[in-house]
């Protein structure tokens, strides 16, 4: 495992992701950036992390399994982040992973250092769904980052769509029924369990990301989770009485097109009663 | 989005492609080498395990019991979630207010907590949140919860509102200090639609 980070650090991955800027209804003046530490190695292989050539104070020596629970906040504008092995002299060597990005403000992120399908290091960045998540519902997101072949997410035993055929390094996510799940990561068309099974709390009003890391022929399989919360829209009203037994200041609907229908009638009748009149006066 | 991904991931491919043939070690792209120590950066976050084992579930404390000694209202409160057409569900017993189970609790640090009744029904008549439209600034509500806690509240508002008009993401909201947010229907009566035109709002900030 340790040659393949070192052959890794001689490599330094190169991934540069352009951002366009989101038409996002709330107006952040920040982007969200998540991290999730997915490389093995030895003595979980602890890192640090620094952004345009400085430490961020939050993330030295963090070890393999490691997440972030709340997001850096950055001003939006172009990013250098370099992960050093925590070994490593502060302020020398050569990055194990570097990713380039532009960060617009409201942007949501998350960056897992983790293994390729072939086991080597490597660095992806993952947007993040923040939009709004409909009352009473959850959101669920699945992400390949591990040395594995192709899975497919088990909850409760049973395949969950469209968490099939995920490959390394893609994911997906969607809208569930708020409530605890039972998770587990298996081969694809398999049922036998390579992760988990987990359970994952699934609130209502959350993305739970789920990341599958480490690396299958070194039995070091893992799940890295972040939730982001109060992502839940609210509901669409509250309708809270039916019998009109307290109602104030009139009616409307069927009674008061009645009493307007009475009302023309009579109105009709004074017309003709009063035509009447005049016709017995001649 | 995935434009820009697939963008990315197709310069990383070309990256790959220029570089593996005759190029030169020295082409390959490398970090200048580090200055002496920096400052810190100034953005932190915070870290934890990702293993959803030892992660904290946030648990949200459940109202039991809603009492209002100005008037009268003393009613058992149950979880309540979302109808299939996305409105807040409340009990069909007029005698039992329903908790917005999906929003903020009693004991939550921070956001409202809702608690709707039906103001009346056909066959059960007018019930106890009919008397929210008297409700003053300044009585007192206190809520206990799931756990025996009791939460004390004091009314900062009354409002009556039409619901096409009513600020939904205010009343159901996760920020903010912690609230009490009482609802039930008011105003005229749609016999057609069956139901009233506006909501009686009653919001109250937590004193102890």
């Amino acid at each position: 495992m340790r040659n393949r980070i070192l052959a890794g650090v001689g490599i330094a991955a190169l991934a540069t992701v352009g951002i366009a800027a989101p038409a996002s209804a709330a107006t952040p003046s920040t982007a969200d950036l998540y991290v999730v530490h997915g490389v093995p190695g030895a003595g979980d292989f602890p890192v640090d992390v620094y952004a345009n050539g400085a430490p961020v104070a939050s993330l030295q020596d963090i070890k393999f399994k490691t997440v972030t629970t709340k997001p850096l906040a950055l001003p939006p504008g172009p990013y250098n982040i370099d992960i050093f092995p925590g070994a490593a002299v502060d302020g020398t060597g050569t990055p194990v992973l570097t990713l380039d990005a532009t960060l617009a403000a409201g942007d949501s992120f998350t960056v897992v250092a983790h293994l390729k399908a072939n086991g080597d290091p490597t660095i992806t960045a993952f947007k993040n769904n923040v939009g709004a998540i409909a009352a009473g519902q959850a959101r669920l997101t699945v992400r390949h980052t591990a040395a594995a072949p192709e899975v497919d997410v088990l909850a409760a035993g049973a395949p969950l769509a469209p968490f099939v055929n995920v490959a390394n390094p893609t994911g997906a996510d969607a809208d569930v029924p708020a409530g605890a799940v039972s998770a587990a990561v298996a081969a694809t068309g398999t049922t036998a369990a390579l992760i988990g099974p987990a359970d994952l709390p699934l609130a209502a009003g959350t993305n739970t990301m789920v990341h599958a890391i480490g690396s299958l022929d070194d039995d070091n399989l893992a799940f890295a989770v972040i939730t982001i919360a109060d992502l839940g829209a609210s509901p669409h009203g509250i309708p809270a009485g039916s019998a009109g037994l307290v109602a104030e200041g009139g009616m409307s609907g069927w009674a008061g097109a009645g009493i307007a229908l009475f009302l023309a009638a009579l109105a009709a009748v004074g017309i003709v009663v009063r035509r009447q009149t005049v016709s017995a006066e001649r | 989005m995935s434009a820009a991904i697939a963008l990315a991931a197709a310069g990383v491919l070309l990256l790959a492609a220029c570089s593996a043939p005759p190029a030169p070690p020295a082409a390959e792209p490398s970090s200048p080498p580090s200055p002496a120590p920096v400052e810190p950066f100034a953005v932190s976050a915070e870290v934890g395990p990702g293993d959803p084992a030892l992660q904290e579930v946030r648990v949200t404390v459940a109202p039991g019991f809603l009492s209002i000694p100005s008037l009268g209202i003393e009613v058992p409160v149950a979880p309540e979630g979302i109808e299939p057409d996305g409105y807040m569900s409340i009990p069909d017993d007029i005698d039992v207010a329903g908790w917005y189970q999906y929003g903020a609790g009693p004991a939550s640090e921070a956001g409202s907590t809702v608690i709707a009744a039906h103001v009346d029904d056909p066959e059960q008549g007018i019930g106890p949140f009919a008397r929210l439209r008297d409700a003053q600034v300044g009585a007192e509500a206190t809520v206990v919860d799931a756990a025996g806690t009791t939460h004390t509240y004091r009314v900062t508002a009354v409002e009556r509102i039409e619901k096409a008009e009513v600020p939904l993401d205010r009343l159901f909201t996760a920020a903010g200090a912690p609230h009490l947010v009482l609802v039930t229907c008011g105003g005229e009566f749609d016999r057609a639609a069956r139901s009233y035109t506006d909501n009686y709002i009653v919001t109250a900030e937590k004193v102890a």
